[in-house]
């Protein structure tokens, strides 16, 4: 990693920006390496080494934000960047003493086996063992496509507030496509397993069992028949299920739409958007399950767990430093950004519903007919309407306490804060799928998560049958 | 630019057949409006580069910014992971084509329009939203942005090429509210000139489609005749465009390889890619590989004529490349550019008027996840109008459209005939089908 700007100069640098009236300075440097290993069947097919290395530096006046970015690190070019941002501020001087405070917080975060620390080969035998698990399913797999990504990322953070913070992240990842085919017949299965961590992550993993289990579960689907649309009680299995809170709930609960009128939940603080037996959490510090883990966040700001929803009731907001001016709220540690090139707003880390009661078992026993989805696709939400869909990629019926068929073609839709009402039973066997967020500041890992859970009436689409 | 001879004399050294170094620097501006203020500006300028080196018919990339990168380390990487391909898959370095097309890529020197103007066009936009509907209550994002891009490729084989490619776009999202309901939606115009971004247009069209919708609800579960508008089905297209591309087809992902000459879809489609469409700011003269781009039918009268390579993918199928070897995710992919689905006779309010009873769908949702190019299957949240005696009637919400895109593009009614070639990459007029599932109550 190359040296960055020394203290001294960071200073001088932040004084620079806020000489015209800003009352807010920010300077954020990342030097990352991230590699791309793609393997079709047995072959390595493509390798792909990407080093992003700039900064960006950020003045507020209020909740004003001016950003600029450059990829030419040295002190003049950034001091020259400095200059002309602060040349689109007019404000009186606020004469703003800027001194570095020692950071005290202990790293929860310490990635041991880094990626640099690997050769391909071993890295590569990570990915064999994940598909020589499919492998064992047979000849009705019909392809198999294996990613793995890992990323060190090196950032630093000096703000007018004193801050100097810097931080090493290391993501190792693992994805796996796999295609069943019987006949014309086909279904497309995808999961991964990943983490901010290093590469000791994938020691703890059994890679083999989890390309087996994808594998299985594409191959029951080919007898998948399609699922006929209309409302529906809905059982959503745990670990990726929990994409239902990030999608239908969270995303209307950052600043990023909260500040600026444009959420179903603002000003909804204290009151019950949900169930009584609903609380909900998002922990940057998860240490276990740490895909969307972090030391601190992208203003250097230290990521904490926060109890977003407890018992139903709205307790807090996901707020950045400059969305906290405009709301009048306290910093939740989720400012986030992609990369040195966006900058950050509040974004989620490890989201997930806390366990409840029940068991997974009893809760399809108690129901007399509904989907059972097992595992979740993507999903998006608009957040000012709180109107929000996800597909289903392993799904089957429910039908007097138990699960029947195979069924395909699934996607949920609903309103937000009425699913979160409707959630009627929660199991105590809470787990994490792993997946990206994109939204203004980018693509960042992050954790979703919960407990097997039933939501009554929502409605599924699907092209089964002769309605 | 990064010193090439150097990298390049070590590569041979290294045992590298042939290397190749693309810079591209980029300039963007961006501002955004809040109440009246500039809430956001954003200044940008990067040079991003990449390097790819071939030996023995295997390839490997580095992308890297920092313009002090040793070459060593660069060699060493490559070396490192071109040794770790065991795949047989042949890759390849281009030498050049003799004569690349000229496109029309005019264009504003945004950087020289004073800001104040900027600034002019977006407080119009933002007060003329409010200002034009009462239910209009927040304009969470009214933003500009310019961006001016510029590449050079060059490699061992002797090509040293460049394009440029510069536009600007303004747009505008809004939430509406009318008693208890709510609905928010999104509007934008881009353009290579100032003057084509026109804040009385896309605020007329962004507040009529957020205050049309409000009052939605599901509509009954069922098979009904749908019309698809144009900007729509652009995008449904657009998310399963991947089918006609190689490198799906290499990954046997899909298998329109083996359809060629057959009938795929209505006769009443054709489907043109024309990355030198006069209209389109995504233009180009060559794509990401130094192949010289061209206009291709890909699909005529329902029957389709090919599929689009790139170098590698063209070698792996016998054919020859199309030159849509477009970068995406670090390495070369094969890509559509400005595919269009060719325009029809009738107006959408004749579509509508003819069709009688159904269902027009405006928006869908969810792209990414609910469409299964491999199956052909879609399940998407949409959300659209009621027709009944030929007229739009009551607006809907929350229903899902649920088919298989090889059935539905066989069962086309109506084309309509407005297709609009622009910044959307792949675009296509309204399209009348004869029946789809619609998920509601």
């Amino acid at each position: 990693m190359q040296k960055v700007l020394n203290k001294d100069q960071a200073k001088e640098i932040l004084e620079v920006c806020l000489n015209t009236g800003g009352d807010f300075a920010e300077i954020f440097f990342q030097d990352s390496v991230s590699n791309l290993i793609e393997m079709k069947g047995d072959k390595v097919v493509n390798i792909v080494t990407t080093e992003l290395f700039g900064c960006s530096v950020r003045v507020l006046d209020g909740a004003r934000e001016v950003f600029g970015r450059t990829n030419d690190t040295s002190f003049e070019s950034v001091m020259e960047l400095a200059r002309s941002l602060a040349a689109s501020i007019d404000s009186e001087k606020k004469n703003i003493d800027i001194e570095f405070k020692p950071n005290r917080r202990k790293k929860i975060l310490k990635p041991s086996v880094l990626p640099r620390d690997l050769d391909n080969g071993i890295k590569i035998g990570y990915m064999k063992d994940a598909i020589g698990g499919v492998k064992e399913e047979g000849e009705k797999i019909s392809q198999i496509l294996a990613r793995l990504s890992d990323e060190e990322q090196q950032v630093y953070v000096y703000n007018s507030l004193g801050k100097a913070a810097g931080d090493l992240r290391s993501h190792v990842r693992i994805m796996l496509t796999v295609v069943a085919a019987d006949g014309a017949d086909k279904h497309v299965s995808n999961d991964s397993v990943g983490g901010n961590c290093g590469y000791e992550f994938l020691e703890k993993i059994d890679l083999r069992k989890f390309g087996k289990e994808l594998a299985q579960g594409a191959i029951k689907m080919l007898d998948a028949v399609d699922i006929p649309g209309g409302k529906m009680t809905v059982v959503i299995h745990n670990a990726f299920g929990g994409v239902l809170l990030h999608e239908a709930c969270v995303h209307s609960l950052e600043a990023t739409s909260v500040a600026k009128g444009a959420s179903v939940f603002c000003g909804k603080l204290g009151q019950k958007i949900a169930a009584d037996i609903v609380t909900a959490v998002d922990d940057g510090t998860l240490y276990d399950d740490s895909w969307g883990s972090l030391n601190m966040d992208d203003e250097g700001t230290p990521t904490q767990r926060n109890v977003l929803i407890e018992n139903g009731i709205l307790k807090t907001y996901l707020v950045d430093y400059r969305n906290s001016r405009l709301m009048n709220h306290p910093v939740t540690g989720s400012a986030r950004r992609q990369s040195y090139k966006y900058s950050p707003t509040s974004r989620m880390t490890n989201t997930f519903f806390a366990p409840g009661k029940d068991k997974c078992e009893d809760i399809i026993a108690n129901t007399e007919y509904g989907l059972f989805a097992k595992s979740m696709g993507g999903g998006s939400v608009v957040p000012a309407t709180g109107e929000f869909n996800f597909s289903v990629d392993e799904a089957y019926l429910i039908e007097n306490g138990k699960l029947t068929k195979p069924v395909k073609g699934a996607t949920l839709i609903g309103s937000g804060a009425e699913i979160l009402m409707n959630i009627d039973m929660i199991a105590d066997n809470l787990d994490f799928g792993h997946g990206m967020c994109g939204s203004l500041s980018g693509s960042v890992p992050t954790n979703v998560g919960q407990p097997t859970i039933r939501v009554q009436n929502i409605t599924v689409g699907g092209k089964g049958g002769n309605a | 630019m990064y010193d090439c001879k150097k990298l390049f004399a070590l590569a041979k050294k290294q045992g590298i057949d042939a290397i190749e170094l693309v810079e591209s620097a980029d300039r963007s501006a961006s501002i955004s409006l809040f109440n009246g203020q500039v809430d956001k500006t954003n200044v940008s300028s990067n040079v991003s580069r990449m390097v790819r080196a071939l030996k023995n018919g295997k390839m490997a990339y580095v992308d890297f910014e920092n313009p002090n990168e040793d070459e060593r380390k660069l060699v060493e990487t490559l070396v490192n992971n071109i040794d770790s391909i065991d795949s047989e898959e042949e890759s390849f370095i281009y030498p050049g084509d003799d004569k690349y097309p000229e496109i029309n890529n005019s264009c504003d020197d945004f950087s020289s329009i004073p800001t104040e103007k900027k600034i002019e066009l977006l407080k119009t936009l933002e007060a003329d939203c409010k200002k034009n509907d009462k239910r209009i209550v927040a304009v969470p994002m009214c933003m500009y942005n310019e961006v001016e891009e510029s590449l050079r490729m060059i490699n061992s084989l002797g090509l040293d090429i460049c394009k440029t490619v510069s536009y600007a776009y303004c747009g505008v999202q809004l939430v509406a509210k009318d008693g208890e309901d709510t609905n928010a939606d999104f509007e934008m115009s881009a353009g290579r000139f100032f003057k084509d971004l026109v804040a009385e247009e896309v605020a007329a069209k962004a507040v009529k489609k957020v205050t049309d919708k409000l009052g939605a609800k599901p509509c009954k579960s069922g098979e009904y005749k749908v019309i698809i508008d144009s900007e729509t089905m652009s995008e449904l297209f657009g998310a399963f465009s991947v089918l006609f591309c190689g490198d799906m087809a290499m990954r046997k992902l899909c298998n329109y390889n083996e359809k060629i000459g057959e009938k795929i879809f209505s006769d009443k489609i054709s489907v043109i890619d024309d990355p030198l469409h006069p209209d389109s700011p995504s233009s180009q003269p060559f794509d990401d590989e130094g192949v010289a781009c061209r206009t291709k039918t890909v699909v005529e009268n329902g029957v389709l004529k090919m599929i689009l390579h790139n170098l590698k993918t063209a070698k792996y199928f016998n054919a020859k490349s199309t030159g849509n070897g477009f970068k995406k995710g670090g390495s070369v992919g094969t890509m559509p550019c400005n595919m269009y689905i060719k325009g029809g006779e009738a107006p959408l309010d004749d579509m509508i008027k003819s069709m009688g009873e159904g269902v027009l769908i405006t928006s869908v949702s969810g792209l990414h996840a609910g469409v299964n190019p491999t199956t052909g299957d879609f399940s998407l949240q949409s959300s659209g109008f009621m027709i009944r005696n030929g007229e739009k009637a009551e607006p809907l919400t929350l229903i899902v459209l649920s088919g298989n895109f090889n059935d539905v593009m066989k069962d086309v009614v109506c084309v309509g005939n407005d297709l609009k070639v622009d910044y959307k990459g792949v675009c296509t007029p309204s399209i009348e089908f004869g029946a789809i599932k619609v998920s509601g109550l």
